[in-house]
């Protein structure tokens, strides 16, 4: 090839499988649960790309390798099978497959990990058609969510956060792309799940179980602040003795008005 | 003279009345797959719908409530009404002339089966018409199925529409057991059948184990909905959860019912045009049954996030799921090594299958790792797999098997050209529709939403994915054209246009009524190979 043309071609392959890789990496885990699981969704995807090159590239040199030529007139060879081979392909895969149970479990024993007695913070996440409301029981707070105001769960970094997810009606899913997380919210059934925020900053979440007509607008925040930021958040945010409304930016009421 | 008067008066056999009174298998075959492109018209209309919605954020053209029964009804309709009819459609014309059989074992309940199948699809759509279709997702949980929750007619529809197409499929397991065990030509020995007869075989076990099943949880949910039952009502002492477990111990097996008897065409298919014997027929024959064994016992990976699943069986049993998969595709691509390839449109689209079905095998892998799923579960990655799986998979296989079996059908070959940019447009099609939603879900869009913010980051992949899947939609004119073209003008098939190997080639295209004048010996499972080039000798006994 043209060495004129060989630069940049080689620069554009560069940058496309360097987006490529990025494109298909999951959102920037900011729990210290979801370092794990990128890595082994990064793991998992390193042996699914191998065995994609693997047998795309079978295939296709199958079918650029052996069409059929004008001079075919005999038939090729006709190979019923071959025992050796059938063994060795029936178990590579099961080992793989096998040795990615192993990998996936231990992580899942660390995210499905709860022992009350380490959490820090508890929260109560209540879905309903088609908000959220966010109750630290602890403190008195309850935050809820409106259409032009989203809920904001407010929690401090580097703390054992624990979540009891409660439905009132039909199934939801709490879901935090940035968490590598979700998990559902099911009548008649308490989750409860730990995680421990270990990144600044806001992050998005949505209902991910379908839940009837407003399901797409069933949006929310979860805002993770200093130690020191989060005391002061709650000192805010604890309902007054006195009826003036609160300064907080995020709209809270009583449970009453829920 | 009575006799010859009641013949005289019959009409000719290609009127309207023989074709809606027919119980032959071969006419039921081509009803089938009529029935199931009218309703592939519906679901690719409803997706096309919900698509555009889609291209860009905010609501353009429907409103919530359109959007939710739309999604649902294109999903349902591309299930009971499309792919599942259209493997019947294949299983039906295709099952009896390979076994050297007159008929299907039972040919009224065959008609019966049938014209359930359109009936039932028009009481599903018919809530369209009358107040609002489904709109609780195909997969219909309750409390959004409630009485409650979803008040329109269009749930109960669904319910018993989904009702009478499940009774239709159990028909149709039971036909195909009866003929396959029972009507087998002399010589056509078990390990003498053809790798699609095999995957109907097994489809059919899967379906009569399973179908009963879901029907039950649909009389559940009716007594619920319609007669204060509260077999799913948390608040009265039912389970929300238990109608997922049962739902999913169908309609998990269901993939299964979609995709092996597609696998059985590309079976067909791969050997005819490499020139080569299937790799592994035994093996592949073993492979099909541990799919089907394993397939009732991965059930609950769609509820791993629910906190109610026995997670280390589930997570173990579906990553084996993958290996039996994995053993055919070696199987596949061996057939082809060394082999003498032709490209016509049929091996087209079956090499079209392998390239995707790939990709929905190994994508549905990462759903296996439960910390991987809690990640993507519910985004656009799972709707990537599950189109990968049943567009890729089940749909190219079924047009690879109208592409093979159309002169076989009609005595007619259809158009090259036109077949290959049918293939070729379909197939940038999928892939420019399908690829962007692995990234969509990677980067956090739940399925099953209206409308998505703006501000997202999801705006053009999502207007990626809607030219793809109009580009689909488009492949269609070709196809229909060369359908058209080909039966008033098309080259005459003769009775073996492919030189394949199985008995459904040694008769007439069209065969007869009564299928056979005579058989060829039947000593492998190549009868029709062993007549034109003597027997090999490692060919099965």
């Amino acid at each position: 090839m043209n060495r004129r043309f060989a630069v940049p071609l080689l620069i554009a392959a560069v940058a496309l499988i360097a987006g490529g890789c990025q494109a298909v990496s999951l959102r920037d885990p900011v729990t210290e649960q979801a370092l794990l699981v990128r890595d082994l969704y990064n793991l998992v995807f390193i042996v699914a790309a191998v065995v994609f090159v693997l047998v795309e590239g079978l295939i296709v040199w199958s079918v650029i390798r052996y069409r059929r030529k004008p001079t075919d007139t005999n038939l090729p060879v006709q190979t019923h099978g071959n025992l050796v081979l059938e063994v060795v392909w029936t178990a590579i895969p099961m080992i793989t497959v096998f040795l990615l149970f192993i990998a996936s479990w231990n992580v899942l024993n660390v995210v499905d990990a709860r022992d009350a007695s380490k959490a820090e913070v508890k929260v109560e996440v209540v879905g309903y058609q088609w908000q959220w409301k966010f109750a630290y029981p602890d403190d008195g707070i309850e935050v809820f969510g409106t259409p032009e105001q989203n809920a904001e769960l407010v929690v401090p970094m580097g703390k054992v956060v624990q979540v009891t997810l409660v439905s009132q009606d039909v199934n939801h899913g709490f879901y935090i792309p940035q968490f590598l997380f979700q998990r559902d919210l099911v009548p008649g059934h308490v989750n409860v799940f730990q995680f421990t925020p270990n990144k600044l900053g806001t992050f998005t979440g949505q209902c991910s179980a379908f839940c009837g007509l407003m399901h797409h607008a069933m949006r929310f925040t979860v805002r993770v602040v200093t130690p020191e930021e989060y005391t002061t958040w709650l000192a805010n945010a604890k309902p007054k003795p006195s009826p003036s409304p609160s300064p907080s930016a995020i709209r809270l009421t009583t449970s009453a008005a829920f | 003279m009575a006799t010859t008067a009641v013949r005289s008066a019959a009409r000719p056999r290609t009127s309207l009345y023989e074709w809606l009174t027919t119980t032959d298998h071969k006419k039921i075959g081509i009803l089938y797959t009529i029935s199931s492109f009218i309703f592939l018209g519906v679901g690719g209309s409803l997706a096309l719908f919900v698509r555009a919605e889609l291209a860009q954020p905010g609501l353009q053209f429907l409103t919530e409530s359109t959007y939710n029964q739309m999604f649902t009804m294109h999903a349902s309709v591309m299930i009971f009404w499309v792919i599942i009819p259209f493997l019947a459609a294949i299983g039906n014309y295709v099952v009896p002339l390979m076994i050297g059989a007159p008929d299907m074992a039972f040919p009224r309940i065959n008609a019966l089966s049938f014209w359930m199948v359109p009936f039932s699809g028009l009481v599903a759509v018919s809530g369209f018409l009358l107040g609002g279709a489904a709109d609780a997702g195909w997969t219909a949980y309750p409390p959004v199925s409630s009485i409650k929750f979803s008040p329109g007619p269009g749930m109960n529809l669904w319910i018993v529409a989904v009702m009478l197409v499940g009774t239709s499929s159990i028909l149709g397991a039971v036909n195909f057991m009866v003929t396959i065990f029972r009507m087998r030509a002399p010589g056509m020995t078990l390990f003498r059948m053809p790798i699609l007869t095999w995957t109907v075989l097994v489809t059919s076990v899967l379906v009569l184990m399973g179908t009963p099943v879901l029907t039950s949880a649909l009389v559940m949910l009716f007594i619920d909905r319609n007669f204060g039952g509260a077999f799913f009502d948390p608040a009265l002492g039912g389970s929300a959860i238990l109608w997922q477990n049962i739902f999913w111990f169908y309609s998990h097996p269901a993939v299964y019912i979609m995709v092996l008897p597609g696998m059985g065409v590309i079976s067909e298919i791969i050997p005819v045009f490499s020139r080569k014997p299937l790799f592994g027929y035994k093996a592949f024959v073993f492979a099909t049954a541990a799919i089907g064994a394993l397939g009732f016992s991965v059930w609950a990976h769609h509820m791993f996030t629910t906190g109610s699943v026995f997670l280390p069986f589930f997570s173990v049993m579906t990553f084996l799921i993958a290996v039996p998969t994995g053993v055919k595709f070696f199987n596949w691509i061996a057939t082809m090594w060394r082999g003498q390839i032709t490209f016509s449109t049929p091996m087209l689209f079956a090499v079209g299958f392998l390239s995707m079905f790939l990709i929905g095998g190994i994508n549905g892998v990462f759903s296996a790792s439960v910390p991987v799923d809690y990640a993507i579960h519910a985004t656009y990655w799972i709707v990537a797999h599950i189109h990968y799986v049943l567009f890729g998979g089940s749909f190219l296989s079924i047009m690879a098997g109208i592409y093979f079996y159309f002169p076989k059908m009609t005595g007619k070959m259809l158009d090259e050209r036109l077949g290959k940019i049918h293939f070729w447009l379909m197939y940038v099609g999928l892939n420019l529709t399908f690829l962007p939603m692995h990234l969509l879900g990677l980067s956090g869009m739940p399925r099953r939403i209206a409308d998505y913010s703006p501000t997202a980051g999801w705006n053009d992949l999502n207007l990626a994915a809607t030219i793809g899947g109009f580009t689909i939609g488009l492949s269609f004119i070709p196809f229909l054209w060369n359908v058209f073209i080909s039966l008033r003008n098309g080259e005459e098939a003769g009775d073996d246009p492919w030189e394949a190997n199985t008995l459904e080639w040694a008769t007439s295209s069209p065969p007869p009524a009564w299928n056979f004048d005579r058989l060829p010996a039947i000593t492998s499972e190549r009868p029709l190979f062993d007549a034109r080039h003597g027997h090999t000798s490692k060919d099965h006994e």
